[in-house]
């Protein structure tokens, strides 16, 4: 008996008699028992999570979640394949369900989205660790410490500059404040000349934050930094600024060794004299792996630790859920060999496409060649297919015709919508406008297509495409 | 169905059970409760019996013997005596005995296939072949085999035959069944065709069954006990739960038919599914599908091709015959040859041609050929087999194979064009 049968509880094998028995459909996409092993499979991610080790100083980076989860879920996706490709019941001219199609699309859909649920509960986990590991406060106040400390340890030259003033140091080193802001640091510290001093001009190089728009409270600004820089200190606040940087980067796994005393009397002597210093690649990476721990630290209080609330990465994962699925889809109601003739033709043609449109950008300056030869192909395949819909034999350049054709379907209104806006200028910004010239912007035109055309597909153009190819399957072949 | 039908049914039986033929006394008996559903109720009782003596058979062994074979004769004679309990209860021709397949008042063709003028032509590097024009219908309830030496058209006209090949010329048609409708898919949801390489399947064999037999409609309690029947009447009960690599080449064709059996098609194909079978499997697999082809409940048109020529003539209803894609006989097995102006026989012994001849040099009109394997001998009609024999055992000659194929497509083989 194998493991897969080990594995399953009675319960589950009594369903999938169940379903063998009166729905052939459902039982031969293993939904069942994907279900049941995916959860299973986010089970053991979960407790993968929770014992992973994670510390204050050692996190793991976001390469190595997907790698724990990914790999192995990609050698589950090619057994599932394997199982779900093996009973089909076109292929046994078995009886059909008009909606059937529909179902298996869904399905399958669910199935391979499944796959990337792994990553996520092992991500969530983790993340939720990580976010435990340190209080808001205690990390807001140790970025504070390591972004007021951070100019003490130039690792870079180039984030040094000398200017002869204050004011000079405002006007051409400093630029991310807005001018409310910097007239109010000018008017309390730009009368002080210092006579061609150096300065750092990458303050709050900690602030993850940033990146968010979800600064917590009592994260300094870049105008408090600023400030806090400019301010006449004694020695013995500088020391104890140097104190806290070595401290908090040490902390966070980072490992500077030096005495704050050297820092303080190097600083006096190379802020006065900017060629006294010398890049330092051992100080940045020290630097750097702390920072990187500290990002994640902030990421994960943000739920960015994972890909939680990165939008692109979404749609990309619905994007490639979703031609797997349809790639899936025509794989089980195809021979191999024209479904393989097509994928390397899918393959191939953009390529020659994209050669002969930098060709012809370069002799005639157009270049509309790859979007105009798509639309050109598109419709040849459709011609095509609908003369084979006529025909009364198999052909396997009709069956490789219409895999092309169904695999471009789904983005066509896209590539339709790319190819018009490029061509006519509809929708884009004018140089001096802020509107674009005709109600909408191409972007969001180019958006809708896409998304227009897998609903579109995934509602009605997908039985078409079945019962074509559950009619190209039936006819008998010419030789 | 009639009551002298039933009453022929259950003879065989209790003729095969006197002569401890349980093999196919259990069969017969499964066969017999489909046939007749009035006694359904002992159905099971039946397919019980049969799983039991699969079980009880060994692997090779070709019968039962002492205790087990005595305890299935009892229950074989519990089950006849039951049946004809039963039978005394029904009116001679109530609706015990009619055959409840038969729909009322509409005709129903029984052809399941008809081609007419059916070829198909192929011209590969040079090589030229056409297969046809051929005629043919294959009718519920009947068995047509397609013989002919290798290369002769025979797996194309299976393969026009099951709507894998499409022809150049000629008109085909499914009666029975494409009134309902003109796709292929629904045609082929109808045809079961075997092909002489067997394609590789996957998980166990009951779980196979299973999904062809509900994929083809067959759900819920009917499934199992559908699936059931086919793999204990086909002898598959002790290896239900093997998988592809665990079976003999034997049983993955016995497997391929209990496949298409299970969802009861109306036409099956098989493309020479003897090739690989020893003589008793030969015997046995053409002895099912005689049967199965026959079943008054649900009967079968059948095309086989194969090159086991006498096998396949003692089976078949009808015969094709194609030599170079053109048929040279084609019609019912026992119409062959009746209007024939000579007799053959194949001989072989310890004797040559030269003495052949001499010996029967003084009967007019004999001709002798060499076969390679055997001589032929062809004689005028009016010389019957038993005579030939005769003469030849007079004249002393040892002799170790004698066959007569007068009214065999046997002949054909040698006969030139």
């Amino acid at each position: 008996m194998s493991l897969f049968h080990k594995l399953s509880p009675k319960p589950l094998k009594n369903l999938n008699q169940q379903l063998l028995e009166n729905s052939p459909f459902l039982w031969s996409t293993r939904i069942h028992y994907w279900l049941y092993f995916a959860f299973l499979g986010n089970l053991l991610a979960a407790l993968i999570g929770f014992v992973y080790p994670v510390s204050i100083n050692n996190l793991p980076d976001v390469e190595v979640i997907f790698g724990l989860t990914f790999i192995p879920a990609i050698v589950v996706f090619a057994i599932w394949v394997y199982k779900v490709v093996l009973y089909s019941v076109e292929k046994q001219f078995g009886k059909r369900n008009p909606l059937q199609s529909l179902a298996e699309l869904y399905l399958y859909f669910v199935s391979i989205a499944l796959f990337f649920s792994f990553s996520y509960t092992l991500g969530g986990v983790i993340s939720y660790r990580v976010n435990h590991l340190i209080d808001s406060e205690e990390l807001v106040q140790d970025i504070n410490h390591l972004n007021i400390g951070n100019h003490y340890f130039p690792s870079y030259v180039s984030n040094y500059k000398t200017y002869s003033s204050i004011n000079d140091y405002l006007d051409y080193g400093y630029h991310n404040l807005i001018d409310e802001d910097l007239r109010e640091i000018k008017e309390r510290y730009g009368s002080y000349e210092d006579n061609y001093k150096t300065y750092n001009t990458n303050l709050g190089a900690y602030s993850p934050w940033y990146y968010s728009d979800e600064e917590p409270p009592g994260l300094l600004s870049q105008k408090e930094l600023l400030a806090n820089y400019l301010k006449d200190k004694s020695d013995f606040e500088r020391m104890e600024e140097i104190s806290n940087f070595i401290a908090i980067i040490n902390k966070y796994g980072g490992r500077i060794e030096v005495s704050p005393e050297q820092v303080l009397s190097n600083y006096k002597r190379w802020v006065n004299n900017i060629d006294l210093l010398m890049d330092n690649y051992n100080l940045e990476r020290t630097k750097d792996y702390a920072r990187d721990i500290i990002y994640n630290h902030s990421r994960a209080k943000t739920q960015r630790y994972f890909f939680f609330r990165e939008e692109g990465f979404f749609y990309f994962l619905f994007v490639l859920t979703f031609f797997l699925t349809v790639l899936l889809t025509i794989f089980k109601s195809v021979n191999w060999k024209p479904f393989l003739v097509a994928i390397v033709a899918m393959i191939i043609v953009p390529i020659l496409l994209g050669i002969f449109d930098e060709l012809g950008r370069r002799t005639f300056g157009s270049g509309n060649f790859f979007l105009g030869s798509c639309v050109v192909i598109y419709l040849f395949l459709l011609i095509q297919t609908l003369i084979a819909t006529t025909q009364t034999k198999y052909i396997g350049f009709n069956a490789v015709c219409l895999i092309i054709l169904n695999l471009l379907t789904p983005i066509f209104p896209f590539i339709v919508a790319i190819a018009y806006v490029e061509i006519t200028g509809y929708g884009y910004y004018h140089y001096n406008d802020y509107y674009p010239y005709h109600g909408y912007n191409a972007q969001d035109i180019i958006e809708w297509c896409f998304w227009g055309g897998i609903i579109l597909y995934g509602t009605l153009l997908h039985p078409l495409f079945k019962r074509m190819y559950i009619k190209l399957r039936s006819i008998p072949r010419k030789k | 169905m009639s009551n002298l039908q039933f009453e022929q049914r259950l003879k065989e039986i209790k003729v095969l059970i006197e002569s401890n033929d349980l093999s196919r006394a259990t069969r017969r008996l499964m066969d017999f409760f489909v046939d007749f559903p009035a006694f359904s109720s002992l159905k099971t009782s039946a397919m019980d019996l049969r799983a039991d003596y699969n079980r009880l058979k060994e692997l090779g062994e070709q019968e039962l013997s002492g205790d087990k074979k005595q305890a299935i004769l009892e229950r074989l004679h519990q089950l006849i005596a039951a049946v004809d309990e039963m039978a005394v209860g029904y009116a001679s021709d109530g609706p015990a005995f009619r055959d409840a397949s038969a729909p009322t008042g509409i005709p129903v063709s029984n052809i399941v296939y008809s081609g007419n003028g059916l070829s198909k032509t192929f011209n590969n590097g040079g090589h030229y072949f056409k297969l046809g024009p051929i005629d043919f219908n294959l009718k519920l309830g009947e068995l047509t085999g397609v013989v002919g030496e290798n290369g002769n058209g025979k797996t194309t006209l299976l393969k026009i035959v099951a709507g894998l090949l499409n022809c150049d010329e000629g008109n085909f048609a499914y009666p029975y069944f494409q009134p309902d409708s003109n796709s292929w898919y629904d045609i082929k949801h109808h045809v079961a065709y075997i092909p002489q390489r067997l394609n590789r399947w996957y998980g166990t064999l009951e779980e196979n069954l299973k999904f062809a037999a509900s994929t083809h409609g067959i759900r819920g309690r009917d499934n199992s006990e559908q699936v059931e029947f086919v793999i204990h009447r086909l002898g598959l009960t002790n290896f239900r739960n093997l998988t592809w690599g665990q079976l003999s080449s034997g049983y993955k064709l016995r497997f391929e038919l209990a496949k298409m059996l299970v969802w009861r098609p109306t036409l099956l194909v098989l493309d020479e599914p003897l090739a690989n079978l020893d003589l008793n499997a030969q015997q046995l697999f053409l002895q099912d599908l005689s049967y199965i082809a026959k079943s008054q409940q649900f009967p079968l048109g059948v095309i086989l091709s194969s090159q086991q020529l006498h096998e396949i003539e003692h089976v078949s209803d009808n015969i094709i015959f194609l030599r170079n894609g053109h048929p040279l006989y084609n019609g019912m097995t026992q119409n062959f040859a009746t209007e024939r102006k000579e007799n053959s026989f194949e001989v072989a012994g310890s004797f040559d041609r030269e003495l052949l001849m001499k010996t029967l040099q003084n009967i007019e009109g004999i001709r002798i050929e060499d076969s390679g394997t055997a001589l032929i001998i062809h004689t005028p009609v009016t010389l019957s087999n038993d005579q030939l024999l005769q003469l030849l055992l007079t004249k002393k000659l040892s002799i170790t194979y004698f066959r007569d194929i007068s009214t065999s497509t046997k002949k054909l083989f040698n006969q030139e064009l």
